[in-house]
């Protein structure tokens, strides 16, 4: 009987354990902020994947204006990290690559709503291997029999920006529901990232792929070639962000939004392809 | 005091799986399954690990029964390779077969001039998993032929039987539930595979996307369909479990 409520007690001392640490952790960054020297301040950074070579860029700059920060990202897809998020993961500014996952996020209050606003915009671009070996030189091209076509699951913002490109080209007279058709049929995969499109495109394992025009002047450059869609049918993707409800720090998340506004930021994104916001657009 | 000590770690095996399948709700279990999605991810997942499994067998049982009885010190060095995959991370698996197999590979160059593309096809699918499950059967049916001692391979070499007829007569069937065992494993960990599968298969519905992508996917998306799926997954692994368990009592040391 001693035996079995030791055993009891040990699982609930288990439990309230863990609990406990489950609640620490988000919080844990706070005491080290709230030091008056603070000689070291960490931020939190959780990006869009298509973010990730202009945000590396930018968070140097970041840091070098502000001794003593300390700035870490998490790049992913922006599904997954409003996913993580809303279960707790501890960050201090999110950077999502649509309206979509911002909203869902605000909805769910994971981030502050006063915070959120439109940093910068992307281009919807076909990329295709620098060898090119099935000769696509158009969107139009990609209606073309027995090519490989690789896409974003549609759960993903650049996915969900794939899908309502084609539901513009099925509207449109020159397209029409017969490119649809033949791009869908195409179309050997949907991946869980734009970095996963853009790897198998740069391995030239597929023969086209639907990606953002920030993506042909990344680190896969060398290996791609970007094709432009017209503006009429591709939507121009809202980049995002605001300051988590939980964060350790948010004058400093604000700080590093401010950042990404100010000329220097914009500048670094454009170099990074992608296109500073109009100054009415929020 | 044993008993004790092992209670933390048995939990966090145990509440988590349990909390996830005490989630899903009967009336969203059944609505998920008939989802057209839903119903060719757990189609292709039976079909191509049973097709894993025909493939490991019909290959790994020469192999294994060649690792069992050869005395070649190529044999230690060859066993350490057959189980790489089993602690390799799937995504390595991935990486390696797209570039080995992909059309630009060195062996996948070859085989599209022939006109066969395999990445991002079902075959792929099935690859990937022979590549990650294989290694289980492997394993196990080289235990359950070495336990097949020379004395009764002598005895049966001298009543006549000889190549197929021994393997049949003989050693198929005292090793027997080594292959069952090892068979079972193997299939369940084809049916779980998911990291080699969507690197070098990719993910489309109906063609490449087996259940633990489809659940990947399904968790942003609709916790329902990954909720439905996972607890699938759950029932034909522990089924494989308990049954292995009550095939090769003797052998579960040897088993994986």
């Amino acid at each position: 009987m001693p035996h079995a409520i030791t055993r009891r007690a040990f699982a609930a001392a288990l439990i309230a354990l863990s609990l406990a640490a489950c609640d620490k952790k988000p919080n844990d960054p706070a005491p080290i902020a709230s030091q008056p020297p603070a000689p070291t301040a960490k931020l939190t950074v959780l990006a869009a994947a298509s973010l990730s070579g202009a945000f590396r860029e930018i968070g140097a700059a970041f840091e070098t204006a502000n001794p003593g920060v300390k700035l870490e990202f998490s790049f992913a897809a922006s599904n997954q990290l409003r996913t993580q998020l809303e279960n707790g993961s501890p960050g201090d500014v999110f950077a999502s690559a649509d309206r979509k996952q911002m909203d869902s996020a605000i909805a769910s209050k994971v981030v502050d709503s006063q915070t959120s606003r439109v940093f910068t915009h992307n281009q919807l671009v076909v990329i295709v291997p620098r060898s090119n070996p099935a000769k696509i030189e158009s969107l139009a091209d990609l209606a073309r029999p027995s090519l490989k076509i690789v896409v974003a699951d549609k759960a993903v913002p650049v996915g969900n920006y794939t899908r309502l490109m084609l539901d513009n080209a099925a509207k449109d007279a020159a397209m029409g529901e017969k490119f649809v058709a033949a791009f869908d049929a195409s179309t050997v995969s949907r991946e869980q990232s734009v970095a996963a499109v853009v790897a198998k495109v740069s391995l030239a394992e597929a023969d086209a792929g639907i990606a953002y025009a920030s993506d042909a002047k990344g680190a896969s450059a060398a290996k791609l070639t970007a094709i432009p869609i017209p503006t009429a049918l591709a939507p121009r993707a809202d980049y995002l962000v605001a300051v988590t409800s939980r964060a350790a720090n948010p004058k400093l998340a604000t700080k590093f939004i401010e950042f990404l506004l100010s000329p220097a930021g914009r500048d670094t994104l454009a170099k990074h392809g992608f296109t500073p916001p109009e100054p009415a657009s929020n | 005091m044993p008993a004790i000590l092992s209670l933390p770690l048995f939990l966090l095996l145990l509440v988590p799986i349990a909390l996830l399948v005490a989630r899903s709700s009967p009336s969203a279990f059944l609505a998920e399954l008939t989802a057209p999605e839903t119903r060719s991810a757990i189609l292709l997942s039976l079909l191509s690990s049973t097709a894993a499994l025909l493939v490991t067998i019909t290959l790994g049982t020469p192999l294994a029964y060649w690792l069992a009885h050869t005395g070649s010190r190529v044999a230690a060095l060859a066993e350490a390779i057959v189980d790489l995959p089993t602690v390799l991370p799937p995504s390595v698996a991935g990486v390696a077969l797209l570039l080995a197999l992909g059309r630009n590979g060195p062996i996948g160059a070859w085989l599209h001039a022939l006109g066969l593309d395999l990445a991002f096809s079902p075959a792929a699918v099935v690859i990937a998993q022979v590549f990650v499950a294989s290694p289980y059967f492997i394993r196990a049916a080289r235990a359950g032929f070495a336990s097949v001692g020379a004395d009764l391979r002598e005895a049966a070499t001298i009543d006549g039987a000889t190549g197929w007829g021994l393997v049949r007569r003989v050693l198929a069937p005292t090793a027997a539930r080594s292959l069952g065992a090892g068979a079972a494993m193997c299939w369940s960990r084809a049916i779980g595979e998911f990291g080699a599968t969507i690197i070098f298969a990719g993910n489309l519905p109906g063609r490449t996307q087996t259940m633990p992508l489809a659940v990947y996917l399904g968790f942003e998306q609709s916790l329902d369909r990954a909720l439905v799926l996972s607890t699938i997954l759950i029932a034909i692994s522990l089924a494989v479990l308990v049954g292995v368990r009550f095939l090769a009592p003797l052998e579960s040391d040897n088993a994986p």
